[in-house]
């Protein structure tokens, strides 16, 4: 798709034209799976699920429900894309849907065991394996921290701190102000902080992830 | 992720995702497309607020046994001991929310609460927690071995396979789908089990149903107890550890290191002795997991008080792992404790 966007027929075509272009290529692609076009269902789906399952991980951690947790998402795609007008670029469209899935899930769910199917245990005399299992167990205890913290602000801070998406683009896919935005990865931020205060690994990570 | 000198950094951005696997991507595009091709009439279905068409699927038409299992036991564990049915649960949307744990080719260590469950390979099992009524795991297909820590005051562990229902204090014991049924062996402690209103109580090295029946030339002398009747009124039975017939020695399954120590952090408020004694042989024995039980068994001397243990064990913690990832902190915690 970018091939497409940026060089038609050879020639150099300016950011502004390109993105319209890619939105017209969403909104076609859009407009052939709302339709009932099941290759074109098929494309969206091989093209996205990669990007769908990195922001449900970086928002729930490892989690045993994340087959059904995609499959719920793209559900809920193919039912609203009659909906998509092409006034954000699909895969933004399709991470507010990802993100609300998410959240639904934080707020459905009890603090529940993690699944450890996707976590194969370290063997000692790999090299770096004791650095490589405490990276993990860092995660976990994130993770478990978050599950303490309010579903709309664990998002922000997840898609932002985790992930590393910039503010603007966070607020954007959960549709609301850049303030609103700062202020839920602010406020989820000092909620992990106060739990931090007796888990060392825990504390390590946010020290790490601090804005100098 | 890593940094260079002698402390550990992960960075955010840079926590690794784990990939599913194709087997997954496979079995998700099976079915979402399954379900996109017969979902057609239903388009006008619930908002995306609540999109738990996954699990709905589950509740609603994964297979009538395990369906009605799931919901028998589901009733089950919401009743009282007089069998009256209280008000279902429900979380602030209103839905009971039990969480389903699947295993495809590869088995999984899982804790929930006090229970360390080892899933075997190609199983199924449904999840439902409640602080005040207990846990209750509903085995739909395969195998789990389940290890419940025997604290006091803790809410029951039940756990439904098929119509068999097993009720359990503190002990160790494997449970497989056998069709609508189910098969029990006992490793540790004693489990009581239920079926068809019979109910019986299983020791250490009992395996549950019993060998068939033999053939009466065989049978056992009539002094030795009968084999229990399928009578509907309750009844109570000790099951002999060997039922008639050789078993062989049983050995409970052991659980991964990584799942021990999980185990050890749950229990440190419930059970701080247990949670000692796992800490503190992970850390003999050795290995990836060591130097975290160390630590963290040096953390829960000093919050239940025992200053010198908590400083002995952070004084081995820094011989055997100087540049480890809790060194910094370990060298703090023994300076603020001041010198002895």
């Amino acid at each position: 798709m970018s091939d497409s966007a940026g060089n038609q027929g050879g020639r150099a075509v300016s950011p502004e034209r390109a993105s319209q272009v890619v939105r017209e290529d969403d909104l076609a692609l859009a407009r052939r799976c709302a339709g009932g076009d099941p290759a074109a269902q098929r494309e969206l789906f091989r093209e996205h699920r990669m990007r769908v399952h990195r922001t449900l991980y970086r928002i729930l951690g490892s989690n045993g429900e994340m087959e059904d947790l995609v499959q719920d998402v793209f559900i809920e795609v193919f039912r609203s894309l009659d909906r998509f007008r092409g006034e954000a670029k699909l895969a933004t469209w399709i991470a507010r849907i990802t993100s609300r899935v998410a959240m639904a899930h934080v707020g459905r769910r009890r603090p529940v065991a993690t699944s450890l199917d996707s976590v194969p245990e370290v063997e000692a005399r790999e090299p770096g394996a004791d650095q490589v299992a405490e990276v993990r167990e860092a995660a976990e205890r994130l993770y478990r921290a978050l599950d303490r913290v309010d579903a709309v602000q664990r998002v922000a801070f997840a898609l932002h701190v985790i992930e590393g998406m910039p503010l603007r683009e966070v607020a954007d896919v959960m549709e609301a102000s850049l303030v609103a935005t700062k202020s839920r990865v602010w406020r989820a931020r000092r909620e992990l902080e106060r739990r931090a205060s007796r888990d060392p690994l825990l504390a390590g990570f946010l020290a790490a992830g601090r804005t100098p | 992720m890593t940094g260079g000198g002698d402390r550990l950094e992960i960075r955010p951005g840079s926590l690794p995702v784990e990939q599913l696997p194709d087997v997954s991507w496979q079995r998700i595009e099976r079915k979402l497309f399954a379900q996109l091709a017969s979902a057609a009439p239903r388009s006008a279905a619930a908002p995306v607020a609540a999109p738990r068409f996954g699990r709905r699927a589950w509740l609603v038409a994964g297979g009538a046994a395990a369906s009605a299992a799931a919901v028998a036991a589901v009733l089950l564990l919401g009743r009282n001991d007089s069998g009256q049915e209280p008000a279902p649960r429900a979380d602030q949307s209103g839905a009971r929310t039990p969480s389903r744990i699947a295993t495809a080719d590869a088995p999984s260590a899982v804790s929930v609460g006090d229970v360390s469950l080892e899933i075997a390979p190609n199983s199924a099992i449904l999840v439902d927690e409640d602080r005040e009524r207990g846990v209750l795991f509903v085995l739909e297909r395969g195998e789990t071995t389940f290890r419940v820590a025997p604290v006091g005051d803790r809410p029951p562990v039940v756990v439904q396979a098929g119509d068999v229902r097993i009720e359990v204090v503190g002990t160790a014991f494997a449970v497989s789908r056998q069709g609508d049924s189910a098969r029990v062996l006992v490793y540790e402690g004693v489990v009581s089990l239920v079926q068809q209103g019979e109910r019986s109580r299983l020791g250490p090295g009992s395996v549950w149903p019993a060998a068939p029946v033999p053939a009466p030339a065989e049978q056992a002398p009539a002094d030795q107890p009968a084999a229990p009747s399928r009578a509907p009124a309750p009844n109570i039975k000790e099951s002999p550890p060997d039922r008639g017939r050789a078993i062989p020695p049983l050995e409970a399954p052991r659980l991964t290191d990584k799942a021990r120590y999980q185990t050890a952090q749950r229990l440190e408020q419930s059970d701080p002795g247990k949670a000692r004694a796992i800490y503190a042989e992970l850390a003999r024995r050795g290995g990836v997991w060591a130097p975290m039980a160390l630590y963290a068994h040096a953390l829960l001397e000093d919050r239940l008080g025992d200053q010198n243990a908590a400083r002995k064990l952070l004084q081995q913690y820094l011989a055997r792992y100087p540049d480890g990832f809790n060194a910094a902190d370990a060298r703090a915690l023994l300076n603020e404790s001041g010198p002895k």
